[in-house]
């Protein structure tokens, strides 16, 4: 093996490239661990806007209902496979930017069959809701979220807190990769039975075609007399509330990118300086320093590399043991793989090996082997 | 073989200008042992830089077997140098994390095992300069310089830091290892160029007298 090279370096210095390793390393763990729970947070809420891959829903602009003739039109859309007459009914969700409202869908039973059935949902505990009662039945992400179990009630007469007028059950539970939740249209819709009824706003849930969702949004959004909330509209609700995290967040990886590497410079300045006369003398004795700077290239990637990966490791492994401890089971169902906070953790040892490389270039293109060799001569 | 042609070196600053080589011109044939003596400041390890090409001379011309220094890029100098020239200092600039062995291939490739067990060091073949006496890492060093068969060696003072016992080894060894080829040293201790077939003093950059060694 070459005795020049960056391993044989490594290997035998372990205690002089073990601060630089450590600062990185760590650096790189927290970037790793804080970016995919931030990153993963925004995903895990866009869960909660699946549902809108299959329908849309539709509302009033100035009056409380729908006019039946645009129902109708809706209906007869090439690419409408139902239409739903709903009501307004939400939960509160707990997230970690805060409480956020949940809808669910009100319909007949057998609308409720379809629409858990168009999303894959199935029903994991208890019974869906019966027609004309208050029960509700949500998909486990969100009793998981607010830490509910079958029994609970909910609305202002339980809590006044509580943003939905009046009182609600929750009689099951379901599953399935799309979080939805359902309750009875009936009983909404019925005055008798809720006394909120006639102040909840008409709307209807237009179900498209299976691949035919946008072109029934076009033209939904084509109307004037209606207001539509679509995919696009509920992944801005979501985005929004993320972005000026996510823009705090990228001011920190960069300043710490940039602090970090000229740590890791001014380390590698120190080394450079401690091992100034092996520098010299390989210079006297016929290395270029071409080659010189290979040599230090090579040995500040590998201390790069070895940081990173241990840094990769120990975030992944950190931040695994968080989302299965923490955040699953509060129904925080967050990514583990993502592609982002990979990109920004590798954005680290690259810039500081760039910062490292280049200051020491500097010294090695001034490095004068004679004037070393006859001081310490 | 090598020649300088009227060789000046001069240091300046805004005050002063020190003429460390002051118009020496030499010639030296192969297989030639060259010892530099003179007083500390003469001039002598600035004249071995100039031949070695390790320094830029401010004026005249360095050759080697033909080829002129300023003719060559600072890469292409230095590539000059591993492949013709071995060097040894009088601290020995070993690596301190490789192994003697090690050390020496940083020079080039060559018997290294069979130059240490010439030089009397071939116990000290996997040890770290750290764990090695000041005698044997002298050896070693010299061991480095000549590895790769270089057709000159420069040593600059090879003896300053050792005692006398094994400044008298270093020599020994150093004649031994270069027999044949030209070799150039830079002393203050005449004692050791017994061998030399000519010496060269210098006094404040010139050559005072260019002389066969006193023995002869």
């Amino acid at each position: 093996m070459d005795p020049l090279s960056p391993w044989t370096y490594g290997r035998r210095n372990v205690r002089k490239i073990l601060p630089t390793v450590i600062i990185l390393t760590f650096v790189v763990m927290l970037v790793v661990v804080i970016l995919s729970t931030l990153a993963g947070l925004r995903d895990s809420t866009l869960v909660y806007t699946r549902e809108f891959d299959e329908w849309t829903l539709v509302f009033p602009k100035r009056d409380t209902r729908l006019p039946k003739s645009l129902i109708q039109e809706i209906a007869a859309h090439p690419a409408a496979e139902r239409v739903i007459d709903s009501r307004n009914c939400f939960v509160r969700v707990k997230t970690l930017i805060g409480p956020m409202p949940f809808n669910l869908r009100a319909a007949k039973p057998e609308e409720i069959d379809y629409l858990l059935k168009k999303v894959n949902a199935r029903l994991k505990e208890g019974s869906l809701p019966r027609p004309g009662t208050s029960e509700v039945a949500l998909h486990e992400n969100i009793m998981k979220a607010n830490g509910w179990s079958i029994g609970r009630e909910f609305g202002i007469d339980v809590d006044e807190e509580d943003w939905m007028p009046g009182r609600f059950r929750v009689v099951g539970v379901l599953d399935g990769p799309t979080p939805v939740g359902v309750c009875s249209f009936e009983f909404l819709n019925n005055p008798l039975q809720y006394a909120f009824s006639a102040k909840l706003w008409e709307r209807v849930v237009a179900v498209a075609k299976p691949g035919r969702i946008a072109e029934l949004n076009a033209f939904l959004r084509s109307r004037k007399d209606v207001k539509v909330y679509d995919k696009t509209r509920a992944v801005d609700d979501v985005v929004q509330g993320f972005d000026r995290i996510i823009l705090v967040f990228r001011f920190i990886s960069i300043t710490l990118i940039i602090v970090v590497s000229f740590v890791v410079g001014l380390l590698n300045n120190i080394f450079f300086a401690q091992r100034i006369d092996e520098f010299a003398v390989l210079l006297a004795i016929g290395h270029t320093k071409r080659r010189l700077f290979r040599m230090v290239w090579g040995e500040t990637a590998v201390m790069m590399t070895l940081s990173w990966a241990l840094g990769l490791g120990l975030g992944l492994g950190l931040f695994a043991a968080f989302r299965s401890i923490v955040l699953l089971p509060r129904g925080i169902p967050i990514p583990f793989w993502q592609i982002g906070p990979l990109i920004v953790s590798a954005a680290l040892p690259i810039v500081a090996q760039v910062f490292a490389v280049v200051t020491v270039l500097g010294r090695l293109r001034r490095l004068d082997p004679v004037r070393i060799i006859e001081r310490r001569g | 073989m090598l020649s300088g042609t009227n060789l000046s070196l001069v240091y300046r600053d805004a005050a002063t200008e020190v003429r460390a080589v002051d118009g020496v011109s030499l010639e030296v044939r192969e297989g030639e042992f060259v010892g530099i003596l003179g007083p500390s400041g003469s001039g002598k390890s600035s004249l071995l830089y100039l031949l070695a090409g390790l320094k830029t001379p401010t004026s005249g011309e360095v050759r080697f077997a033909g080829q002129a220094y300023a003719g060559l890029t600072q890469d292409g100098l230095a590539e000059f140098r591993r492949a013709h020239f071995g060097f040894i200092f009088q601290n020995h600039f070993l690596i301190n994390h490789l192994t003697s062995q090690e050390n020496i291939r940083t020079a080039g490739d060559g018997d290294s095992s069979g130059l240490l067990q010439e030089l009397r060091v071939d116990s000290c073949r996997d040890k770290f300069p750290w764990q090695m006496s000041a005698g044997e890492k002298q050896r070693v060093a010299i061991a480095r310089a000549v590895v790769h068969r270089p057709k000159v060696v420069f040593a600059d003072e090879p003896t300053a830091s050792l005692d006398r016992p094994n400044a008298d080894l270093a020599v020994e060894c150093l004649r031994r290892v270069t027999r044949g080829g030209t070799l150039f040293v830079v002393t203050h201790d005449e004692s050791i160029l017994k061998e030399a077939t000519r010496i060269i003093r210098m006094k404040a950059g010139r050559v005072e007298i260019a002389s066969l060694p006193p023995q002869s």
